[in-house]
Order: structure tokens, then sequence, then C-alpha cells
């Protein structure tokens, strides 16, 4: 009786026990295999952490490049990845007075692909000495004018360098220091700002701030094929092959040492990029045959698609907000003066046509709740100081024509405006373009649509001889999750930080001295998410811009795809951390 | 060109004439009444159904009550974009062709008629002409073709007319100047010159009575051709501009936003309308050749 007691019990034990762990051993992540990923660009638009500056960009330079500090990587949410924790650094100490980082860095840790030699302090010194090469700038030189003591003066000087001269680049460089950037020993980096910044890590955790061993970068041009073939990986992964316009291979280190890297787990052996599959819908039916694992710069899966996964309820569908942003901006460069620019520097015009939008239709004509949520206010839901705010609400986001149409009479418009509008030509902001110019001739506003292809649109907006009022084509999406207001809210819209000139973002030339002062508040406080939110709450209320939807990140992966990795940086797959079914 | 319908025996040419008339009048019928359509069912081409032509998720509805072809990805009618798509392929296709007809003919003529570096002259530059290649040039012309203002410097569809006549003229110009090569020393324009007529006189009433019902079938030949050119080029974004309709441009839509999975009547409605349009004036090319040129027809 006790023996039958004792053995059922055991057999139930074991019974609970292989049921619990049949899924479990499932689902734990397996090293191995071959993840594939199709591109729908032909080519990576940038492949060095000078250079790369794209969601997409960073997406693959996550495998080769390690910073100071990173993100772990979230399996729920791309919000969730906001923590900042050690990468190639292990610990840092911060001065009294917030403005000096000692950085303290791991041992042991070394290169693959074009050397094999161990990571040093200086690597970091020669990366950021890179930035100002004149053969080609750092992506985002402004964050790094402002975060490193004499920054801006090594690259004034280095300027005078000519281009096209790889050795007189490396002269200068050996030659000349950074007053902010220095390395005392091989694993110890100083890091001076001139001031102090509540944001200065996570401006470091961008792949910008990456080690490069100077012997071998200082050989080839920023960003050439050459440097592309022979990149020195401090990542898991180093360069096996890249053919311009076919396929990166990348292949885990045989020193990759899983031990000394508390982030990036690496379970794929081997990562092929592909460029040959330059469309949308042969993208998609890749993924679901199981021929390609992950897409590429392919920004939201066809309608279609999206439909047919939700209706099977796949498990390989993830979506994400993702802090990106559509809105339309005015042109309001002082040379503007055509009749629909000058309107819209009357607040009642553009509060008619912020009334005179269905931010959904809109979200529909983008595939539904699934891919945008209305937007209407400047900063999104997943950066700091983001408190749900909407000062012209109408029901259901739907518009209001009415009210538009008496802001319009009010202003002294009573037979309405007629603006004209430049839109990408791509299917997403032609959607946009086409249901704005819909939407607003219910209330009045004729939109005259001006199609630029993609590859013009920055030269068409900064050019001040184009004549336009309202620009279709304007987007955002945050260089870092969490705590990068300072990009919109100190950047773009503020006219100490971006004054009205050539590089102006989208030509913006908005200026609003009180949202100056906030934001100069902002920098140096302890605590800047309530002072962000006032500001938002202000520039929103002003319609520096009219948002219109926050977008959502859709992303599609094959049935091999396990232990899914939100990459906040990527804003997609985790290439170093989701794993393949065995 | 093979000349399918036009079988040995008479009642078979006159069916292929009667059949492409009757094909093409319902594609000009059905552009023609476009807007009755449009009025009919209260659906404009460029009006957005949001809530009877969109399901929540922003995906088309097929053909029902409402929309006899569906909607397309904005909950636009299909059946009235589709009418008023056919509209602009005749508007552009028709004039494109005879503005190239007209000038082929001339410059045929003018070359057909001269003789030695003059006729050696034309004959280079045709062929510069055919190798030059069509697409790249509508692409940039229509680039050069936006203002300082972002708005196009002539309408895009006068462009598109432009840019097809541009091209197709060569072929009617090769025609003509092979014709007036062989009629330039015959017996009819030698009893012309003979009797004192001028060469103005001559081309006129001696050569173009011979090249004319040649050139009215070559048209029609032409005519099919023109009309997928500009569903080409709208499709390739440098023809007709979104909102305005047109087939290339509707089945670009369908292709690139992948809703023809959902809604196939997005490809198959532009589509079908391209094929008939073309089958249309194919077959009536074919009947018109039995009937005015009975003698290259029966020697294809």
């Amino acid at each position: 009786m006790t023996m039958l007691s004792t053995r059922s019990l055991l057999i139930g034990t074991f019974a609970a026990l292989t049921l619990t762990a049949a899924p479990l051993l499932a689902d734990t992540p397996q090293k191995g295999g071959t993840l594939r990923i199709a591109s729908l660009n032909s080519d990576l638009d940038a492949f060095d952490p000078l250079t790369g500056y794209s969601t997409d960009s960073w997406a693959i330079l996550r495998a080769v490049t390690r910073q100071l500090v990173t993100y772990k990587g979230a399996g729920t949410d791309i919000r969730d990845d906001t923590d900042l924790v050690p990468d190639l650094a292990t610990s840092w100490d911060i001065s009294e007075d917030g403005k000096e980082f000692t950085f303290h860095l791991r041992k042991g840790v070394h290169y693959s692909g074009s050397t094999d030699r161990e990571i040093k302090a200086a690597d970091f010194v020669y990366g950021i000495k890179r930035f100002c090469d004149p053969n080609k700038q750092v992506a985002a030189i402004n964050y790094f004018n402002l975060a490193f003591s004499g920054f801006k003066d090594f690259c004034d000087a280095f300027s005078k360098v000519a281009p096209g001269d790889l050795k007189a680049a490396k002269d200068f460089i050996d030659a000349n220091q950074i007053s902010g950037v220095s390395a005392p020993d091989d694993y110890t980096l100083v890091l001076k700002s001139d001031s102090k910044n509540y944001d200065f890590l996570n401006i470091l955790s961008m792949n910008f701030v990456t080690p490069l061993p100077e012997e071998i970068a200082s050989q080839y041009f920023p960003d050439s094929v050459e440097f592309r073939q022979n990149f020195p990986s401090s990542g898991p992964y180093y360069v096996e092959n890249y053919t311009q316009g076919q396929q990166l291979v990348l292949k885990r280190a045989a020193s990759y040492d899983a031990a000394l890297d508390p982030v990036r787990a690496a379970y794929a052996d081997e990562i092929i990029v592909d460029f040959t599959t330059n469309n949308e819908e042969t993208i998609v039916q890749k993924i679901a045959t199981g021929e390609a694992d992950l897409s590429l710069y392919l920004e939201v899966p066809p309608r279609a698609t999206i439909a047919k996964y939700l209706g099977e309820n796949s498990p390989n569908l993830h979506a994400s907000n993702s802090g990106a942003a559509n809105f339309i901006t005015f042109n309001a460069r002082p040379e503007a003066t055509t009749p629909g620019a000058t309107a819209l520097r009357d607040i009642r015009v553009r509060q008619a046509l912020t009334y005179a939008i269905s931010r959904a239709n809109i979200v529909q004509t983008q595939g539904g709740p699934i891919a945008a949520v209305p937007l209407t206010q400047i900063i999104t839901s997943t950066i700091l100081g983001f408190e749900p705010f909407d000062p012209y609400p109408t029901a259901d986001d739907q518009g209001d024509p009415e009210k538009a149409k008496a802001l319009l009479a009010e202003a002294g418009y009573p037979d309405g405006i007629t603006l004209d509008a430049p839109y990408r030509t791509t299917a997403q902001f032609e959607a946009i373009a086409l249901t704005v110019k819909e939407d607003a001739a219910r209330a009045g506003i004729t939109i005259n649509l001006i199609p630029i292809p993609p590859t013009q649109w920055y030269a068409y907006i900064q050019d001040p001889g184009s004549v336009w009022d309202i620009s279709l084509g304007s987007q955002f999406a945050p260089d870092w999750q969490g705590p990068s207001t300072r990009m919109l809210l100190g950047g773009w819209l503020n006219s100490d930080a971006a004054p009205c000139g050539t590089g102006n973002v989208h030509a913006i030339c908005y200026s609003n001295l009180e949202l100056n002062r906030l934001a100069a508040e902002a920098y140096g406080s302890d605590d800047p998410g309530p002072i962000w939110t006032k500001a938002d709450q202000l520039v929103s209320t002003d319609l520096a811009w009219i948002p219109l939807i926050e977008k959502r990140k859709i992303v599609l992966s094959s049935d091999r795809v396990t232990n899914w990795t939100w990459s906040s940086l990527g804003v997609q797959a985790d290439i170093t951390n989701v794993a393949l079914k065995p | 060109m093979s000349d399918t319908l036009s079988l040995p025996g008479r009642r078979a040419r006159i069916d292929a004439l009667s059949f492409g008339l009757i094909l093409s009048g319902l594609v000009v019928a059905a552009a023609l009444a476009a807007p009755l359509v449009a009025w009919v069912t209260g659906h404009g081409p460029t009006d957005q159904f949001r809530t009877t032509g969109l399901d929540q998720m922003g995906l088309p509805m097929r053909p029902n009550a409402e929309f006899l072809l569906g909607s397309d990805g904005f909950g636009r009618d299909v059946l009235v974009r589709v009418l008023y798509g056919t509209r602009i392929s005749l508007i552009v296709g028709l004039p494109a062709t005879t503005l190239a007809m007209l000038v082929g003919t001339l410059i045929g003529l003018v070359a057909g008629w001269s003789r030695g570096w003059g006729d050696q002259l034309f004959g280079r530059f045709m062929d510069v002409m055919i190798a030059f290649p069509f697409i790249l040039t509508a692409l940039s012309l229509a680039t050069i073709n936006r203002g300082a203002d972002g708005q196009p410097r002539i309408p895009p569809e006068a462009l598109v007319v432009l840019v097809i006549a541009g091209f197709s003229w060569i072929y009617f110009a090769r025609l003509v100047r092979g014709i007036t090569r062989s009629l330039r020393d015959g017996p009819l324009v030698n009893a012309a010159r003979v009797s004192g007529a001028s060469v103005p006189q001559i081309l006129w009433r001696e050569v173009l009575p011979v090249i004319l019902p040649k050139i009215a079938v070559f048209w029609s030949v032409q005519l099919p051709a023109n009309i997928v050119a500009e569903a080409t080029l709208s499709f390739l974004g440098v023809g007709i501009n979104p909102p305005t309709p047109s087939l290339g441009n509707m089945i670009a839509d369908a292709q690139r936003s992948g809703l023809y999975q959902v809604q196939p009547w997005l490809l198959l409605g532009p589509g079908l309308a391209l094929f008939l349009a073309v089958a249309g004036a194919n077959i009536l090319s074919a009947g018109l050749r039995s009937r005015l040129d009975p003698h290259s027809a029966l020697r294809v």
C-alpha cells in the first residue's frame, strides 16, 4: 500500500516533470543554424559604425560591433528595451559635476575578421577621432559636438585636410587629440563634456561609438566596399564574405567568448543577408515558405499579408509600438511667401488643417490598429516625457470639417485655401497623401499633390528654391528608445540647436523661445521627464507640426525563428539574440 | 502582324472588321459612359468610401451590390476607376497615334522623295531614333517636366502624348518612305511629271492616295501598342499622377500594395479593360487591312 502510493506518486511527479519539461526544452534557444535575412534594398545603405544611421543598418551592425554600453533586447515590446547595460565597459565612474565619465573596459575581448588582436581603450579614441574624417563624416555629428569637449575644434582642424588622401587623414588623427577623449591606459577610457547631459550614456549607446583598430580601418575609405569586406568586427560575428548587391555572410567568430558578452547570445552559427530579392511580395513569400527567416528594409509588410497572419493568429507576426511617427510640416522658411505658406503662419489655419484631417482614415490605410495609432502630440509613446495629450480632440479621431471651415473663415479664408504638398512616392507615403487630400477637401482645403521620388526627397525639401506649403513626407524615428526626447524637442524644433537654414531637418524653421528655455532646463536636469512633458504640450498646442500617426513596427519571421527578441536600436529582430529551431 | 481572323473567304473578313468595330465601339462607349456610371453609383473616380469600401484593417471589398467590381485600398470604386482609366487610355492613345501618323507621313514623304544624301540622312536619323531607349527617355523627360514649384510644366497627359508620339512616328515614316520610294519612279508619277505637275501636286494627287489606306491600317496597328505604352509609363510612375486613375497606375497600385490577393479585381479590372481595348483595336486593324489593303493582308 505504502509502496504503491510512493510509486504512483513518483510516476505522477515524473509525468508532471515531463509535461513541464517538454515545452521548456522546446523553448530553450539552441545554438546553431543559419539565419537568412532577405533585404528589400539591393545593398546596405551603410555598413560602417561611422555612417550607419538607419535602423536597418543598425540591426546588422549589432552583430559586428560592440559599444561601451548597450541594451539587452526585449522579448515583449520595443519600449521594454530601454535599460542601459554594460557592454565593453564593465563599470564607469562619474565625476561630481556629472561632466566626466571614466569607463573601465573588459579585458580579453578580441576583434575578429581582418584582425584578431585584443580590443583596447585607444581603439575607442581612434573611432571617435574618425568621426570627422573629411572623407566621410559621422552621420549624427551634432550629438558629438555637444558630447565631447574639444570635439568641434578637432573637427574644424580636420576639415582642412584634403579628402581623398588616406595617409593625410591618418597623420592628422595621429598628431591631434580631442581634449575630452583620452585613454590613460589600455583598459581605461575617459570622456569629458562641457556640460552635464542626462542622456550622455544613451548617446554612447548608438553604434557610432564602436572601437576600431587603427591599423586596419585607416587603410580604407570609410564605408567603402573594401572597408566592408575587411570589417574589423568587435561583435560576435565577422564578415566571411561581402559581395555588393549580392550577399553579406556573417559567421560566429571562433574566438567569441559568451562569458565576455553579457548581451549578445549569438545563437545562429551564420547570418546571411541576401540583397537579390527587391520586391515586398517576394520577401513575404520567402518568409512564409521558410526560404528566408527575417526581412530587412521592409518598413511594413503588405496589408493583405498582415491580415493573413492575424487571421491565422500566427506567432510569427511581431508587433510593437516603435516611437516612429508621420506628420505634416509647414514651409516656414522666410523665403516661403506663397499664399499657402503665408496663411499657415496663422495658428487658426494650422488648427483648421488639423481638424480637417481624419487620423482614423490614415490609420486604416496603413493597415488598421495593428500597424498604426492616431497621434495628436509631437512626442511619441516610447520616449521620455510622453503623457497622452490631445489639444484638438475630435470624435474617434475622425476630424471635424465643420470646425475646420469655421476656423478658416475666422482667419479670413471663408472660401477655403489651396496648399502645394510634396510627398514621397512610396506606397506608405502615397497612402497618407491621398487620404489627407481627400479629407482636407471636406473642409474646403485643396491640396495639390507633388510626387517626389524618394531618392530626390531631401534635395527637394532642402532646396530653398522649391515652392511648397506643407510636406506630406515628413517622418521621425527615435535615435534610441526612452530618453531621446532631445532629438525632437531639443533638436529639430529648437531654434537654438537647429537654426533655420541649410540642414534644418524637414525645413521646419520653427522657433519658440519658451521651448528653447524648457529644453535648456531639461538638459541639465536630473528629472527631465516632466519638463519635456510641458514642452511637448506647448508645441503640440502651437502645432509646430501636425502629428498624424505613430507607426507600429510589424515584423514577420519564419517558422524556424524562436526566442523572439526586439532590438530597440534596430527597431526589429535582435539578430544576435533570436535563435533557430534545431 | 498576323491576321488570324482574315481567313480566306469574304465572310470571315467582314466578321473581323465588324467584330473589331463592335469591340472597339464597346470600349469607347464604356469610356464615354464613365461619368454616367459615376453618377448612377454615386461614386466619383477619386471618392474614398471609408466605411463601406474598406474594413477596419484597410482591406478592400470584393465585388458586392454597392461596388460591382469591389473597392481598392482607399475604398474607391474599382469599376468607376476602370472606366475613367480606359478614358485616359483613349485620351492619350488616340491623339498620340494620330500625331505620330501625321508627323511620320510628312517625314516619310519627304524622305522617300529625296534622293542621294537627303535620303541617306533621313534613313540614318530614323535608325538612330529607333535605337533610342523609350523608357529611359520618358523617365528623364518626366523629371525635367517638374518646375520649381513642383507642379508639372506641361500637363502630364500632354507629356505622355508627346513622348509616345515622339517614339512611334518612326514606324509611320519608314512605311511611307518605302512606298514613296517605290512610287517615285513608277508610271503614275512619271506620267504626272510629264504632264507638268509640281512635286507637291504629285505627292498630293498620286502618292498620298496610295499611301492613305496603308497608314490607316497602320494607325490601328499602332494604337494598341500606344495604349500599352501609356499604361507602361503610368505603371512606372511617369505617366498619369495619382489620384487620377489610369489603367497603368491602377495595375501598379495593385501590384505594389499586394492587395490583389484579397481583391483580385484590383488587377483583373484594369487588366481586362486593357486587354479589351488592345484586342478591339487589333481586330479592327486586321479587319481594316483585309478591307483597305487586301494584297498585303493576303501576303502575311
